[in-house]
């Protein structure tokens, strides 16, 4: 059974197949989370909506008409939980907490603040969440998930060209503020970490 | 205010950064890339931001997660689940049948009467004809008017009738006790992925706070180092 594809897998789970959704889950059980965490800006919150989202494409497999459209519909999925946190307040909630504690450091910062400050990753992370979510999101499913503008459009229920807009935007703003951060385009391609 | 349009070329630049243009589309686009300064400065921008994404991709390391599936049999076996209305009806019907034979047989003329000898079993006829028939008759067969029955065709006939009858109620005690236990497990399910869940909450609740008290604690002490910040410190220098 690991050696099915998704399709194969995703058609035994619609007839009720436990062992084959096991499989399919598992398999897609660590992106989905990396997709949420990048898009909800959060650990604790991309922990609870991957299980979610999972438990949630078990209970309406045997809706899905297209097997081979596994990735996407699942995916969407999880996009739609996104929307509805986002929606409920947990997100504005949680960028009131990121933009505190994410405030350059000062002159007098301690060891601990700078490290935090100092780990690219860390920041980058925090500068995409600090997006607003329909740019983020069209940000994560293009940059990190590769999915076309087109098949964005199609999950999100929105023209391509608003999906490219997104991207745009989104790039364009994320771009503006890397300096707040300390970040040069030179730390971005040479491997060089932030001074 | 995220959904503001974009003139062509910048949706032209998109897909570009993302390799969507044919090769005669990319050359006119890289074309009017050396005309116009200010698409050139957005391409620059653009190009700068995706550099800073990838390296997230290649560096990120996210915490693994996996998922639980949820235990018991949540969809496939559905036969098992005997609903409470389904196991009532399945009794009324039972007793129903039951009574509509008796019913039949009534119809038919059965009668049962006490004679000195016992007790008679027959269809039509009154007890003194039968009882007369059974006087007039030597050996262990009953006439019953026109119908007779053996002394070991009634026992065979009783003890079929008692087994269906235990076997039946059998089956009905087999179904609500399995009615029931699918309900234990159902309730037993939920309390353990309810209890899970508290746990998880709990667990990063208190992770949350040791990372809190750790910050407040480097704030306070400022000479005090924690060595699991020594692999960031690193990455400074």
């Amino acid at each position: 059974m690991e050696t099915m594809t998704d399709t194969q897998l995703a058609a035994l789970s619609q007839q009720g197949n436990r062992e084959a959704f096991g499989v399919l889950a598992g398999r897609w059980d660590g992106p989905l989370y990396g997709f949420l965490r990048r898009v909800l800006g959060d650990d604790e919150l991309a922990r609870d909506a991957c299980q979610e989202a999972l438990l949630r494409a078990f209970v309406k497999l045997p809706s899905l008409r297209e097997p081979a459209a596994f990735k996407t519909w699942l995916h969407t999925i999880a996009l739609n939980l996104c929307r509805d946190r986002g929606r409920s307040g947990v997100l504005r909630e949680l960028a009131l907490d990121h933009a505190l504690a994410d405030e350059p450091p000062s002159s007098d910062a301690t060891p601990f603040d700078q490290a935090q400050h100092d780990n690219l990753s860390t920041v980058l992370h925090r500068v995409l969440a600090r997006l607003p979510i329909e740019q983020r999101s069209a940000i994560v499913l293009r940059e990190f998930e590769g999915f076309t503008a087109r098949e964005i459009a199609t999950m999100t229920g929105v023209p391509a060209a608003t999906i490219r807009s997104r991207i745009f935007y989104g790039l364009k703003a994320l771009r503006k503020m890397l300096p707040e951060y300390g970040i040069t385009p030179s730390h971005l391609t040479d491997g060089g970490t932030v001074q | 205010m995220t959904d503001r349009s974009i003139d062509p070329w910048r949706d032209t630049m998109v897909a570009a950064l993302y390799g969507e243009l044919s090769d005669d589309e990319m050359r006119e686009f890289e074309a009017m890339l050396e005309e116009d300064e200010e698409l050139r400065r957005d391409w620059q921008e653009l190009l700068e931001a995706r550099a800073g994404l990838q390296r997230l991709a290649r560096e990120d390391e996210a915490p693994s997660f996996s998922f639980r599936m949820p235990p018991g049999p949540a969809r496939e076996e559905p036969a098992n689940v005997v609903p409470l209305w389904r196991w009532a009806v399945a009794s009324a019907a039972g007793f129903a049948a039951a009574a509509s034979i008796f019913l039949v047989l009534i119809l038919a003329g059965l009668r049962v009467d006490r004679t000195p000898d016992g007790v008679l079993v027959r269809f039509g006829g009154t007890a003194g004809e039968a009882l007369a028939a059974s006087q007039a008759v030597d050996g262990s067969a009953v006439p019953m008017g026109r119908e007779t029955i053996t002394r070991a065709e009634f026992a065979a006939l009783a003890d079929a009738l008692i087994g269906a009858t235990a076997a039946r109620l059998d089956e009905l005690e087999r179904r609500q006790v399995n009615s029931q236990a699918e309900v234990a497990r159902a309730l037993y399910d939920a309390l353990a992925v309810q209890q899970q869940r508290q746990y998880d909450s709990l667990t990063s609740q208190i992770q949350l706070a040791l990372l809190r008290g750790g910050t407040d604690a480097a704030r306070v002490g400022q000479g005090s180092w924690n060595p699991a910040l020594e692999g960031n410190r690193n990455d400074t220098q």
